[in-house]
């Protein structure tokens, strides 16, 4: 009896060392594998492409496949996002959407047409690139 | 007094080490996004002027597929198709009807394919 007490007094705690290696190494990979990116909306499956450029993550307005716009977490309008950009980068030349891939392309093409009347001349889709492409 | 004791250097507690990694992965892990993005641009509606006559092939995308002057024709093999059009009349422009049906991902699909195509116009009409 007296044995088996002095043993469990003996237990050694757990090595420290191992845990930071492992942290350490997720840690690198979120670094070098992963961007910083602000957070899309919820729900919003982007549409696929496999041969376009990349680009850094977007900060645009999201079209979920409802029709309804989000910007940064709240409702606008077309014009309202526009006025917004307008403040914040001084021009207009160039506007990025984010669409759901279930979005029908007719609300697409009319929501671009509301914009170029609101005065952007160049409207992009940002699109998630699949794996196959290779970067 | 205690100046003249000399300096004894303690090992440091790896506790705060810890804290702090535990700290910037979670930060890296919960801020962070492996998404690759790319985008393209969405054709005015105006279409490119071309000069001279044109010569157009009308398409109509809806959710069954693409038709081109009435002929069945998949995406991948619209570049061909209109290149063969181009040889055959000298077609410079495309316009593509999208129907309600048609979704986002075949625009921009079809997009995909006609931005590479040279010296004919597209352009998306209702």
């Amino acid at each position: 009896m007296l044995k088996f007490q002095s043993r469990t007094k003996r237990v050694k705690p757990e090595p420290t060392i191992a845990l930071i290696n492992i942290v350490f190494l997720m840690l690198i990979f979120f670094l070098v594998a992963a961007q910083v990116a602000p957070p899309l909306e919820q729900g919003l499956d982007l549409v696929e492409t496999s041969d376009l450029d990349g680009r850094e993550p977007p900060d645009s307005m999201v079209i979920l496949a409802d029709g309804t716009l989000k910007f940064r977490g709240a409702d606008v309008t077309p014009a309202q996002y526009v006025t917004v950009m307008q403040e914040e980068t001084g021009e207009l030349a160039a506007l990025r959407l984010v669409p759901d891939r279930e979005l029908p392309a007719v609300k697409l093409i009319e929501i671009g047409n509301e914009l170029r009347a609101a005065g952007v001349e160049t409207i992009r889709l940002v699109t998630e690139r699949s794996l196959e492409s290779g970067s | 007094m205690q100046l003249d004791q000399p300096f004894k250097r303690r090992r440091s507690s790896l506790t705060s080490l810890i804290d702090v990694i535990f700290l910037l992965l979670l930060f890296f892990m919960l801020s962070s996004t492996f998404s690759r993005f790319g985008d393209i641009e969405l054709t005015s509606g105006a279409g490119g002027a071309t000069s001279g006559d044109n010569i157009l092939a009308f398409a109509m995308l809806q959710d069954t597929g693409l038709t081109v002057n009435g002929e069945t024709v998949s995406v991948e093999g619209l570049a061909a198709f209109i290149d063969n059009l181009k040889a055959q009349n000298g077609t410079n422009g495309l316009v593509v009807s999208v129907r309600q049906s048609a979704s986002s991902q075949q625009l921009v699909d079809l997009l995909v394919v006609t931005r590479g195509l040279e010296g004919v116009a597209t352009q998306l009409i209702k």
